[in-house]
């Protein structure tokens, strides 16, 4: 069965007297070979309106192949065609370009990971100490921090510090600070967010009972090295500052 | 700074239900206490129950946010008890009548305290230690000659003694602010005298602590 979305003309042209052709309505046609060894054959049909003209190659296949008893032809206008041009000819454009964008980008991972381990690498060389320290504090809504280990690396420091959130809400940290002569020497700030973080400024966050680890950055260290060191956290609002004052120094 | 605050714990003589404390916390707590006592005494059938009051005071160290670990020295004065009979020797001779006798009594305790909370902490306090036992000599109100008299029987004398002490405590407490926290608590405690009759203590008392961390 073969079928249109519009009226076709009345004449269809057949290569072979083995096929039967029959109108079915007045936009389709059913075509049945006469019998079972019918040679292949071509079948043209067109449209009343002559958008539609197309040639169908007919062949009879064995019972063990499958065969398509429906097929329906749909017009499609020039704007799609020309879309799907213009699209297949931009596939084929971009296709190498993404290809040779990916190898690059792959290549430069790799080249930021290697830059990254020879930095740290040097940075041991030239200093790698863990320092104990025993400095707790904690604010009226039972959150309290703990700084137990910093960590001498290179020309910076690092403070390893941990909230642990004994109070009913989510401890929202959005800045910290380390504070040397009442200087702020802190670079970049990390830490293992407990529950999501959905505001960008917000550094991380830790769940009502749960601990959160993060890092700071002494920035220079060598500059504050055997002086007390004050590590100030606090929320977006200013409520509930850490302040831990006591038992931080680097030596 | 630590020296201080170990002196000032060591200069009250008296005991308390240690402060409490969160992990890596310590606590310095002052107790009065007011309760009952019951005194067994040689020579007499039945303890007599007595009026206690005294003060304690601790000192604290928050191995765990559930746990902490302290030691205690509690001091209580006692009512005088009084006994309607006891048979004891006078001079080897025995005698009869009410007895009466004062005691004080003062512990040094290490105390396991089981916290289970944040903001408000029941506690749970184990405590055992050792004490000594002050104690008037016994007056035996007896007859003689010369009208009513009063004896000390025999070895029964003005003396201190030696106790094993065992407590048990339960309490709620509420942090006020990071540094301040205050809590109620009942409790009792059993002295088991060295060559004494034994001395059970029940006591309600008040607590009022200071909790910081400590650079140790």
């Amino acid at each position: 069965m073969l079928s249109f979305p519009e009226k076709l003309r009345s004449e269809a042209v057949t290569s072979s007297p083995d096929f039967e052709i029959k109108s079915w309505g007045d936009d389709g046609v059913a075509v049945r070979a006469a019998h079972g060894k019918a040679p292949a054959a071509t079948l043209a049909l067109a449209t009343v309106s002559g958008q539609i003209k197309v040639n169908v190659t007919l062949r009879v296949v064995p019972e063990a192949e499958p065969a398509l008893t429906m097929v329906r032809f749909k017009a499609a206008s020039a704007e799609e065609a020309f879309a799907a041009q213009v699209k297949a000819g931009i596939e084929q454009r971009v296709a190498p370009i993404e290809q040779r964008l990916e190898r690059t980008q792959r290549s430069l991972d790799a080249l930021i990971r290697q830059r990254a381990e020879e930095e740290i690498a040097d940075r041991m060389l030239r200093r790698n100490e863990i320092v104990g320290l025993k400095a707790h504090a904690r604010n009226s809504d039972h959150v309290i921090v703990h700084v137990q280990r910093g960590l001498l690396f290179g020309d910076d420091g690092f403070l390893v510090f941990e909230i642990e959130n004994r109070s009913g809400a989510a401890y929202r940290l959005a800045s910290a600070r380390v504070l040397a002569d009442g200087r702020d020497v802190a670079g970049a700030v990390r830490l293992a967010s407990t529950a999501i973080a959905r505001e960008p400024a917000l550094i991380g966050v830790v769940a009502p009972g749960t601990t959160a680890r993060g890092v700071v950055t002494v920035r220079a260290v060598g500059t504050v090295l055997n002086r007390p060191l004050v590590l100030e956290l606090a929320t977006p609002d200013g409520r509930g500052l850490l302040r831990a004052d006591h038992g931080i120094v680097l030596r | 700074m630590r020296a201080h605050l170990l002196a000032a714990c060591a200069a009250m003589l008296w005991a308390a239900p240690a402060a409490r404390a969160d992990r890596f916390e310590a606590a310095i707590a002052v107790r009065p206490t007011g309760g009952y006592a019951r005194v067994a005494e040689a020579g007499t059938e039945a303890p007599a129950t007595v009026r206690s009051a005294g003060i304690a005071g601790g000192l604290s160290w928050g191995v765990r946010n559930w746990l902490d670990l302290g030691g205690e020295l509690a001091a209580s004065a006692l009512g005088e008890a009084s006994y309607d009979r006891a048979m004891v020797l006078v001079d080897d001779s025995p005698m009869a009548g009410p007895l009466r006798r004062m005691t004080r009594t003062a512990q040094l305790r290490g105390v396991a305290t089981l916290r289970l909370g944040v903001a408000w902490v029941p506690t749970v306090q184990l405590a055992i230690g050792a004490g000594a036992r002050q104690r008037s000599s016994a007056l035996l109100r007896g007859q003689s000659v010369r009208g009513e008299t009063l004896y000390v029987p025999d070895g029964q004398a003005a003396g201190v003694t030696l106790d094993l002490v065992t407590a048990v405590r339960v309490g709620l407490e509420h942090r006020l602010t990071p540094s301040w926290t205050v809590g109620i608590s009942v409790g009792a405690s059993q002295a088991v005298g060295v060559g004494t009759p034994d001395l059970q203590l029940a006591e309600a008392s008040f607590t009022l602590a200071r909790v910081w961390y400590p650079g140790w």
